[in-house]
């Protein structure tokens, strides 16, 4: 039986003309280390990570499974600032951030990780797929733990991400790090269940507040505050997926 | 470890326009890459690139239009799939730059016509491509879009690979995918990994020649006879460098050990190396394989045929090496350069023959993410 | 150019572009040894990059991987005698 040992949950309202919040007194309490070369994604992914994982022992094999709809943004903005308008080759450690797997990187180099690393993307339902990859991983015996999350960062200019994600020009945007711990032969924590159905009625209560993971965020925070809770994977052409978890 | 079949096969690559042509190729000779020039930067930088032979401008992000769909027919053709096999089919994708060139083509045209309101990435998110291959195969499957620099792909084919064992699917969808791009090159020429000319394993070796490459690779749950078979792998991670694994070869050492377990793999008749001919990756790599082989195995590097493709290599690379055995040749290079005493091991000059039975095929990348998978000879 | 002043912008730079923040600047000393583990500094080669990069946009001075230039990264003075050399 798989179960979930652990979860943290970080959804943070992103306004127009300030920027987000420093995290370098939260890092300082999840981190081994004053990393450098990092930006607010791998920010995120740390603290997400690290919260999670905190007080729990992880197992040599642990998996580790990254999401995000959206990818690193500020990086990847830097880069074609420099690149297409000023027409410059862009700095090394902009470049190199723009890839999926730096933050796992990071991620892996705080926590002592030496087993699996994936960064696996899918928009607007990014949890789903790494929940997905790390179950049939938990499955089939390549890992016995997981630590698996889904980050969205909210990049300066707020009226610029909107449009970025056709959304309203009012609409609220967040930024998030949402993570679970899942162990195979755990004998507490929610157990997760998946079924498979052909139609799905029920809505689940979105937030009123938006990132392309917000999925992810429901159910971090849900499970945070003790509830039970239901993720519906799929749509009305491929039929439905639904991962439930259950004290 | 339940393996899969390979029940079909794409592929775009410097080579040719389909996989035959491909594999054809790769048995007559060196290739030489073309010059490419990135001219929009204030001081034009000119690099050896490897083009897929399109007739089309590089840096045309359209060009995926046409590629991925034609290499997902060319995968699902002779396949026999129904139309709600198809429907169902998952698609597993993996790329290091995805269709960035969209975003880059938007913002330059914005720019240019001094829109106020231009802003940078305003194509984002991961799936497009993955909407192509959907579209071509008729599927309104499932999506994993992977991104761990150069292993993408590869980890698309185990990730494939293990929920086809589970019995999740029938049959799933691996793509791989990188074209030409402004960001990729700028980035590269940035970090002067670079070279000229792309020579694993060699001494005179000075860095990697980029390349492009799509391709597709249709798995089944249930091999038939004759399929050539993806019995899985591992994946794993050290944190020696953001941009490379540990010079040691501990970890490569660790990934192909745990990728010959989890298979049962008793016995190797060939490695598909990563071979990027960079100073250091040739080095983690070297030093993993001397670790975890005493007699080596003879060592294929595919890289100077269709350059470094990057993200999208486990699938283009997986394609062209089946090709390969099924020619039951192993391919050799015209010219490896001078063995460096350093590394221990030389990449084939001489075409060997390729016997039934199970070969290695290695991915590495930065961060180090280490990718090892194991394919068998009928 | 005013060397004192150039090599005082160099080590802020070099903070900066490497995001080394809990140094000060005027705490390098002028020829500390930049880049290698056993350098004063920690930094490595994707530091140097970096640095190099800023240099060239900065200054217009560029740094390539040939060995004669790569002497340039040794240490601040070092590099102020790069950029000020004709």
């Amino acid at each position: 039986m798989i179960r979930v040992t652990a979860v943290s949950h970080y959804l943070q309202p992103v306004h127009e003309g300030t920027a987000p919040p420093p995290l370098d007194a939260a890092l300082k309490q999840v981190c081994q280390e004053n990393f450098r070369r990092i930006d607010r994604f791998i920010e995120l992914a740390l603290l997400g990570s690290g919260r999670c994982a905190r007080g729990r022992a992880l197992a040599p094999d642990c998996g580790l499974y990254l999401g995000s709809g959206m990818g690193p943004m500020v990086g990847n903005i830097a880069c074609q600032e420099q690149l297409i308008r000023d027409r410059e080759l862009p700095m090394p450690f902009d470049f190199i951030n723009t890839l999926g797997n730096s933050a796992g990187y990071y991620v892996a180099k705080n926590l002592g990780l030496g087993g699996q690393n994936q960064f696996i993307s899918r928009r607007g339902a990014s949890f789903a797929a790494v929940l997905t990859a790390a179950l049939v991983d938990l499955e089939c015996g390549a890992v016995s733990q997981a630590l698996l999350g889904v980050v969205e960062e909210a990049p300066a200019p707020v009226a610029e991400h909107r449009r970025r994600q056709g959304l309203a020009a009012d609409a609220a945007v967040a930024e998030g790090s949402h993570w679970l711990l899942l162990e195979r032969d755990a004998r507490t924590g929610y157990r997760v269940e998946r079924e498979q159905v052909a139609r799905y009625a029920a809505a689940a209560p979105r937030a009123a507040i938006f990132h392309d993971s917000i999925g992810g965020a429901w159910v971090t925070e849900r499970l945070e505050k003790g509830e039970n809770c239901t993720l519906a994977d799929g749509d009305a052409a491929r039929g439905w997926e639904l991962f439930h978890f259950r004290a | 470890m339940h393996p899969v079949g390979i029940r079909g096969v794409g592929l775009s690559c410097a080579l040719g326009l389909n996989a035959v042509d491909c594999v054809t190729r790769l048995f007559a000779g060196a290739v030489v890459p073309d010059r490419l020039r990135l001219d929009h930067v204030a001081e034009p930088v000119e690099l050896s690139y490897y083009r897929i032979p399109d007739d089309a401008p590089p840096f045309d992000p359209r060009r995926f239009e046409r590629l991925v769909p034609a290499v997902v027919r060319e995968a699902l053709s002779g396949a026999g799939l129904d139309e709600d096999e198809r429907r169902r089919l998952p698609v597993y994708l993996g790329s290091s730059c995805f269709s960035i060139g969209y975003s880059e083509s938007h913002y330059a045209a914005a720019l240019a016509a001094q829109a106020p309101d231009a802003f940078p990435m305003p194509c984002c998110g991961y799936g497009d491509l993955a909407e192509l291959a959907r579209g071509a195969a008729g599927s309104v499957g499932p999506v994993f879009l992977y991104n761990t620099a150069c292993t993408s792909a590869a980890n698309a084919l185990l990730g494939a690979q293990r929920a086809l064992a589970s019995g999740r699917h029938e049959y799933a969808l691996v793509v791989g995918a990188e074209l030409a791009n402004r960001t990729t090159l700028a980035g590269f020429s940035s970090m002067q990994l670079l070279a000229q000319r792309l020579l694993p394993f060699a001494a005179e070796r000075s860095g990697i020649v980029l390349g492009e490459g799509v391709g597709a690779v249709l798995l089944s749950a249930h091999p038939e006879a004759g399929d050539y078979l993806l019995h899985g792998g591992a994946n794993n991670c050290d944190s020696h460098s953001v941009t490379t694994a540990d010079p040691r070869g501990e970890s490569v050492a660790a990934v192909l050990r745990q990728a010959l377990d989890i298979t049962g793999t008793e016995e190797v008749w060939g490695i598909r190396t990563h071979g990027t001919g960079s100073g250091a990756g040739d080095v983690a790599e070297a030093a993993g394989l001397r670790k975890t082989f005493g007699a080596m195995p003879p060592l294929s590097a595919l890289k100077p045929w269709l350059g470094h493709t990057l993200g999208a290599c486990g699938v283009n690379e997986l394609v062209l090496y089946r090709g390969a055995l099924q020619r039951g040749r192993l391919p050799a290079l015209a010219d490896a350069g001078t063995p460096d005493p350093e590394l221990g091991v030389q990449a084939l000059t001489q075409q060997t023959d390729a016997p039934s039975g199970r070969y290695l095929l290695n991915h590495f990348g930065f961060g180090g993410n280490n990718t090892a998978l194991v394919l068998e000879r009928p | 150019m005013d060397r004192e002043i150039l090599k005082r912008d160099l080590k802020e730079l070099i903070v900066v572009e490497c995001q080394k923040n809990h140094i000060q600047p005027d705490r390098i000393g002028d020829d500390d040894i930049l880049i290698g583990s056993s350098g004063d500094l920690g930094l490595d080669s994707l530091d140097a990059l970096q640095i190099a990069l800023a240099v060239k946009k900065k200054y217009g001075k560029r740094i390539d991987g040939g060995k004669a230039t790569r002497m340039a990264l040794k240490s601040v003075n070092s590099l102020a005698d790069f950029i000020l050399a004709d």
